[in-house]
C-alpha cells in the first residue's frame, strides 16, 4: 500500500503542473450575496463554496462542464472551455428571473440519501449502459442475466424492483405492464445526469421504500456539440452513437441517436469447464429530439424517443442442458414528454409534466419452452401521465402541492399454458399531494439549524378494484454549527404500491385473486457531511413490509405472484468519496449491510426469519478514477455477498458471493478538427465465475475499445 | 490509511463463506424414495429416502454419492425395477440411472436438446417408455443401451404414461388445452387410437385389472372442472367417469380404492361405479398450510400409509405427511424442494 500511495503522489505532482486553476463564485442573483456551501460538481469530484461564497480548484482537461447546485436555488450546469474566474448567479427558488436557466436537477435531499453523477464522455467510453454507474450507489443491487441486451433491474435494501421508482425527465417510465425499468435500455450516450435517492425527500415529493433513479436528458445548459461515439468488444458488440446539440439564444435542439449490435455471445463457466453461447442477436435503436425554450418567466422542453429493440433472452443452464436461448423479445416504443416550469410574480413556480407513450412487445419462443401454440405473445401498453405542482418558496420555507393522474391500457394475445388468452386491461390511478419543507427553524441567520420536512400523499387505483390508500412521510434534520459539516437526519413514512398489470394477471391464471397493495412503513436514520475534500453518508434503514409481493414457482415452468404478509428490512448503508487530489484522483466506496427477512408466523413454513431471496447481506463497490494529464484510468470493483435462491434458506440453494472488476485505461486527444479520446475497458478483469441469478452464468472476461469524437 | 484499514476489514468479513454439508450415504431397505422437482430453471432436484424402520429421512442421497453433483433440473417422474431407479429429469434432457444400493449413478440416457422426459414406465429391465412434454413424443427406451427405440409423435405436451395388455397409453395434457389419450403399440411404436377423454389429462394410474383410470385435471378457469375415466385397455372406450371440480391431480390407488387430489383435498372413488365420496379424507389445508395444495400422493400396502406431499410455498423444502386409511395424520418427515413423486421401495415384497 505505501508503495501504492507513493506513486499516487508522484502522480499528483506530475499531473498538477499540467491542471488549469478555476475559480468559481457563486451569489443569490437577486441579492449578489455569496452563497455559502454551493456545491460544485464536475467529472472528478464536487467542492463547495466557502464563507465567500468562493471555491478553487483544477480540472485537466478542457472543455468541462460543472453543475452548480444550492438546497434553496435553481440548478445551473455551466460549461467551462478554459481556466479563470467564473461568476454564477443562481436563481431563488421563489423568484422570478427573466431568461432563467436551469438545470432539472433537484437540490441535494436534507433527509435522506442521495447521489448524483454527471455523465461524462469518460463514462460514456467504460459503461455499457447505466448499471455500473448505479453500482456505485449504496443499497443498491442489480438482477441481471447475462449476454449483451439482457434484462437489469434495480432493487434498493431487499425489496422488489417494482418498488423502484425510475424517472426520464420527471416523469415515471417503469414499464406499464411489469412496473419495472430495463436499465439496459439506458445507455449513458443518451443521457446526462443520473440521480439516485433513498429515503424521503419532501422536496420534491418522493417517499417511495423501494428508492429512485432519476435520468435527464437535454440539460437547459449544455453547450452545443457534434459528438460521435464508437464502441467495439471481443465478443462482437459493435455500437455508435451520435449527439448534436445547437443552442440558439432562448432556444436549444439536441438529437440523440444509438445503434447497438451485438451476436449476444459469451463465454461462461458451468459444470466445470468454459463454454461459450449465444443467443438469439440483439439489435438496438434509439432515436430522441429534445428541445426547449427559455423565455422571460417560463421554460419549456419537449423530448420524443423512438426505440425499437429486438433481444435474444438468455436461457438458463443446467445440468445436461447447455441448449442456446433462441427465445426472442421485440419491443417498439415511442415516448414523448414535455416539462413546462413557469415562474410566476407572486413567487409561485409551477412544474408541469407530461407523457404519452406507447409500446408493441412480442415474445418469440420458437421451442415453445415458454409459450405454447404459436410460440408467440403480443402485447401492447399504452402510457398517459400528467402531474402538476405548484411551489411556493420564502424565507426558508417551501411547500409545494401537486396532482398526478395515469392512465395505463395492455392489450394481451397469446397462450399461456391452459389456453389461449386475450386480455385488453386499463387502469386509471392517481394521487394527490402535499409537501413541506421548513428550514432552520431555530437558526435563520447561520448555515445550522433543524429543517423539517413533511408529505401527505393519497393515491387511487380502479384496478384490480377501486381503491384509495394515504401515506404520509415525514422529517427532521439537524446540522449544528459546531459540528459543521455533519447533518443528522431521521425520517418515517408510510407508502403504498398497487400490484402491477403482470402480477394481477399471472396471479389470476391460477384461480389467486386476492393479490393486495403492499404498504411499507421506513424508518431512517442517518449521518450526511459534504466538504470539497469528502462526502460521508452513514444511514440506518428499518422497513416493515406488509404484502410484499413475490414471485414463486407454480407447477413446474410458470411462476405466480403472491404477498408474502409481513417483511423486515433492515440494514446500514456507509457511503464515502473523497478527491484527496482534486481533479487527478478521486475515491469512492459504499457498503450496505442488509438483512431482509419474511416475518409471517407459521409454525409449518421454514421461510419464517429467513432471508428474502437474492438479497445479499453485504455488499461493496469501489471506485477509482485517475487522471495524468491527456491520461485517464477508472477502476470498478463490485462485491455482492452470497444469496438463497429458496425461501427456507437451505444451504444448498445458495449462491456464493462474487467480485467484478471492471479497469479502464483511455487517452484524449486533437485528432484532425476534435477532441478525441481512445479507451480500452476490461470487464470482469480477474474473470471471476459467478451467478447473479441462479443457472445464469455471467459473461468471463471482456475486452472494449471506444472511441469518442468531440467535433470543434 | 485508516480508510483503507476500514476497507480491508469490511472485505474479510464479507468473503467468509458457509460450507455445504454433504448428506450421508443410505443403503435402503424398506422405505420411501421421494423425488424432489426442485424448482424450474434451478437445477436443483434431489431425492430423499425415508427408512421406514428407523424413522430417519436423509436429504440430498443423489449427490451425497454422486461427489456433490446435482441430480439435474425439474426431476419429474420416477419408475423403479429390481434396484434400479429411472428418474426422468425433464429440464435436464435426461433420464438417469440409479443404483438403489448406493444411489450412485448408473449413466443417462440422452434425450437431447428439447428432450424434456416428462413421466416413464419401465416394463422391464430391458425396456421403459417415456414422454416427451417438449416435443409431443413417446419413445421407447432400450435401458441396456442407454438408447432410443423408437419415437412415435403424440398429442400436444404429453405427461402421463403407462402401460397394458401390449399398449402405451399417454396422457396428452395440451397444458390445459387438449383432452386425448393416445395409444401405441409397444413394438413398433404404431398410434392405435386416441380416446377422447376431459380436458387436461396428466395423469395415468394402472391397477393391473383391465382398466386404467386417467385424471383430467381440466382448465385453470376458476372452477378447473376435471374428472377421472375409466378406460378398458382392450376395447379402448372410456367405460364410465366422474366429473370433479377443484382441479384434480395426483392419484394412486389403495388396496380397495382409488383416491385422487384436488383443491379441497384427497378423495375417495368407488373405483367399480366410480362413485366419489362427497368429503374429503384429508383436506387439502391440512397437507399445505400454505396454498392447499397437494403435489405428490402414494400408498404403502405394507405400512397402510397414505402418503402426500407438501410442497409449502414451492421455493422451500417441503415434507411428506402420512395418514392412515381414516385420513388421520400419523407422521412426517421433510423432504427436498418440491416433492412431486414418491415411490414405496422394498429390496423383497
Amino acid at each position: 500500500m505505501n508503495n501504492f500511495l507513493r506513486f499516487a503522489v508522484l502522480i499528483f505532482f506530475l499531473a498538477s503542473g499540467l491542471q488549469a486553476q478555476i475559480t468559481v463564485s457563486v451569489i443569490d442573483s437577486s441579492t449578489s450575496s455569496n452563497l455559502v456551501n454551493a456545491e460544485i460538481l464536475f467529472p472528478q469530484g464536487r467542492f463547495f463554496t466557502n464563507s465567500e461564497g468562493v471555491a478553487e480548484f483544477q480540472v485537466p482537461t478542457f472543455p468541462t462542464d460543472i453543475i452548480v447546485s444550492h438546497t434553496s436555488y435553481h440548478s445551473r450546469q455551466i460549461h467551462l472551455k478554459s481556466a479563470g474566474i467564473y461568476i454564477v448567479r443562481l436563481q431563488p427558488l421563489s423568484l422570478n428571473i427573466p431568461l432563467i436557466t436551469v438545470t432539472a436537477v433537484q437540490p441535494g435531499n436534507l433527509f435522506g440519501s442521495s447521489g448524483r453523477v454527471l455523465i461524462d464522455d469518460k463514462i460514456r467510453s467504460v459503461t455499457r449502459d447505466i448499471s455500473t454507474v448505479i453500482n456505485r450507489f449504496s443499497g443498491t443491487y442489480i438482477k441481471e442475466y447475462g449476454g449483451s441486451g439482457s434484462l437489469k433491474t434495480i432493487s434498493f435494501r431487499g425489496l422488489s424492483s417494482e418498488n423502484t421508482e425510475v424517472l426520464f425527465n420527471e416523469i415515471n417510465i417503469n414499464d406499464a405492464a411489469t412496473g419495472l425499468a430495463d436499465l439496459s435500455d439506458h445507455s449513458a450516450n443518451m443521457i446526462d445526469i443520473l440521480e439516485m435517492q433513498h429515503g424521503i425527500s419532501p422536496e420534491d415529493g418522493f417517499a417511495g421504500a423501494g428508492g429512485r433513479i432519476k435520468m435527464t436528458s437535454g440539460l437547459w445548459d449544455t453547450p452545443s456539440h457534434t459528438r460521435i461515439s464508437l464502441k467495439a468488444d471481443s465478443d462482437q458488440l459493435f455500437s455508435s452513437a451520435l449527439s448534436l446539440r445547437k443552442n440558439m439564444g432562448s432556444y436549444f435542439l439536441e438529437i440523440n441517436a444509438e445503434n447497438v449490435n451485438s451476436p449476444n455471445r459469451y463465454s461462461y463457466f458451468f459444470d466445470g469447464q468454459t463454454r461459450t453461447r449465444e443467443n438469439a442477436f440483439l439489435n438496438k435503436k434509439q432515436f430522441s429530439i429534445s428541445a426547449g425554450k427559455s423565455y422571460e418567466s417560463n421554460l419549456t422542453r419537449i423530448y420524443l424517443k423512438y426505440s425499437d429493440k429486438i433481444n435474444g433472452l438468455p436461457g438458463f443452464v443446467v445440468s445436461n442442458n447447455y441448449d442456446w436461448s433462441k427465445t426472442r423479445s421485440g419491443s417498439e416504443t415511442r415516448m414523448l414528454i414535455l416539462n413546462n416550469y413557469h415562474y410566476f410574480d407572486s413567487g409561485l413556480i409551477n412544474s408541469f409534466s407530461f407523457s404519452a407513450s406507447g409500446s408493441k412487445l412480442f415474445l418469440a419462443d420458437p421451442d415453445r419452452r415458454m409459450i405454447s401454440g404459436s410460440g408467440e405473445k403480443k402485447t401492447s401498453t399504452s402510457d398517459l401521465r400528467i402531474q402538476n405542482k405548484l411551489e411556493f418558496g420564502l424565507e426558508g420555507t417551501k411547500l409545494s402541492a401537486g396532482l398526478n393522474l395515469a392512465k395505463a391500457e395492455l392489450n394481451s394475445s397469446g397462450e399461456i399454458f391452459s389456453a389461449y388468452r386475450s386480455d385488453s386491461i386499463d387502469r386509471l390511478s392517481g394521487g394527490f399531494f402535499i409537501n413541506a419543507v421548513f428550514e432552520h427553524i431555530f437558526e435563520k441567520e447561520t448555515d445550522g439549524g433543524i429543517n423539517a420536512g413533511l408529505i401527505f400523499e393519497t393515491e387511487y387505483a380502479d384496478f384490480p378494484e377501486k381503491t384509495s390508500v394515504n401515506g404520509v412521510s415525514a422529517g427532521l434534520s439537524y446540522s449544528p454549527r459546531y459540528l459543521s459539516p455533519f447533518r443528522f437526519y431521521t425520517t418515517y413514512s408510510i407508502d403504498n404500491r398497487f400490484p402491477t398489470f403482470n402480477e394481477i394477471y399471472y396471479a389470476s391464471l391460477f384461480n389467486h385473486t386476492g393479490l393486495t397493495r403492499e404498504q411499507f412503513k421506513t424508518f431512517e436514520a442517518g449521518i450526511s457531511a459534504r466538504t470539497s475534500s469528502y462526502d460521508l453518508e452513514i444511514s440506518y434503514f428499518n422497513i416493515l413490509g406488509d404484502g410484499l409481493i413475490v414471485w414463486t414457482p407454480f407447477r413446474a415452468i410458470i411462476q405466480v405472484p403472491r404477498n408474502i404478509r409481513t417483511v423486515r428490512s433492515y440494514g446500514l448503508e456507509v457511503s464515502a468519496s473523497s478527491s484527496p487530489f482534486p481533479g487527478t484522483l478521486r475515491l469512492g466506496a459504499n457498503y450496505t449491510w442488509l438483512n431482509a427477512i419474511n416475518k409471517t408466523g407459521n409454525d409449518n413454513d421454514n421461510a419464517y426469519n429467513k432471508r428474502l431471496i437474492y438479497t445479499p447481506s453485504h455488499k461493496v463497490s469501489l471506485n477509482a478514477e485517475l487522471i495524468f494529464g491527456r491520461i485517464f484510468t477508472i477502476l470498478d470493483l463490485m462485491y455482492a455477498g452470497s444469496r438463497y435462491y429458496t425461501a427456507d434458506n437451505d444451504s444448498h440453494n445458495k449462491l456464493k458471493g462474487y467480485l467484478v472488476t471492471d479497469f479502464s485505461a483511455g487517452i484524449n486527444f486533437p485528432l484532425l478538427s476534435s477532441n478525441a479520446s481512445a479507451s480500452l475497458t476490461v470487464y470482469n478483469l480477474l474473470n471471476a465465475q459467478y451467478f447473479v441469478i441462479q443457472s445464469y452464468p455471467m459473461p468471463l472476461r471482456n475486452y472494449s475499445f471506444t472511441l469518442n469524437l468531440n467535433l470543434i | 490509511m485508516k480508510k483503507l484499514i476500514l476497507l480491508s476489514f469490511v472485505f474479510v468479513i464479507v468473503s467468509c463463506e458457509t460450507p455445504v454439508e454433504t448428506p450421508p450415504l443410505v443403503i435402503p431397505e424398506f422405505g420411501y424414495i421421494v423425488v424432489n422437482e426442485g424448482v424450474y430453471g434451478q437445477n436443483n432436484s434431489s431425492i430423499t429416502f425415508y427408512d421406514v424402520n428407523t424413522g430417519l429421512a436423509t436429504n440430498n442421497v443423489f449427490s451425497g454419492a454422486n461427489s456433490g453433483n446435482p441430480l439435474g433440473d425439474t426431476a419429474n417422474d420416477l419408475d423403479v425395477f429390481g434396484s434400479t431407479a429411472y428418474i426422468a429429469v425433464d429440464n435436464s434432457n435426461k433420464i438417469e440411472i440409479v443404483d438403489l444400493n448406493t444411489y450412485k449413478s448408473k449413466g443417462i440416457i440422452d434425450m437431447g436438446p428439447g428432450g424434456s422426459p416428462r413421466e416413464l414406465v419401465v416394463t422391464s429391465s430391458k425396456t421403459g417408455f417415456v414422454t416427451s412434454l417438449l416435443s409431443n413424443k413417446v419413445h421407447k427406451l432400450d435401458l441396456i443401451n442407454k438408447s432410443i427405440v423408437w419415437s412415435a409423435e403424440t398429442g400436444a405436451y404429453p405427461e402421463g404414461i403407462t402401460q397394458s395388455a401390449g399398449k402405451i397409453f399417454v396422457a396428452n395434457s395440451g397444458f390445459g388445452a387438449s383432452n386425448t389419450l393416445s395409444v401405441f403399440d409397444t413394438l413398433n411404436g404404431n398410434k392405435i387410437s386416441d380416446i377422447q377423454i376431459g380436458f387436461n389429462p396428466r395423469v395415468l394410474v394402472n391397477r393391473n385389472d383391465g382398466y386404467i383410470y386417467a385424471v383430467c385435471t381440466g382448465v385453470y378457469d376458476g372452477i378447473g372442472k376435471g374428472g377421472v375415466y375409466k378406460i378398458n385397455t382392450s376395447t379402448l372406450v372410456s367405460v364410465d367417469s366422474v366429473l370433479i371440480d377443484g382441479n384434480p391431480g395426483e392419484a394412486c390407488f389403495t388396496d380397495s380404492h382409488l383416491l385422487v387430489t384436488n383443491s379441497l383435498g384427497v378423495f375417495r372413488i368407488e373405483p367399480d361405479n366410480m362413485s366419489i365420496e362427497t368429503e374429503a379424507i384429508i383436506s387439502a389445508s391440512t397437507v399445505n398450510p400454505i396454498y392447499g395444495i397437494i403435489y405428490a400422493l402414494a400408498y404403502d400396502p405394507v405400512e397402510k400409509l397414505i402418503l402426500a406431499g407438501n410442497p409449502k410455498d414451492f421455493i422451500q423444502n417441503g415434507e411428506i405427511i402420512k395418514f392412515d386409511l381414516n385420513g388421520k395424520k400419523t407422521g412426517s418427515f421433510d423432504t427436498g424442494l418440491n416433492p412431486g413423486t414418491i415411490a414405496v421401495y422394498k429390496k423383497k415384497f
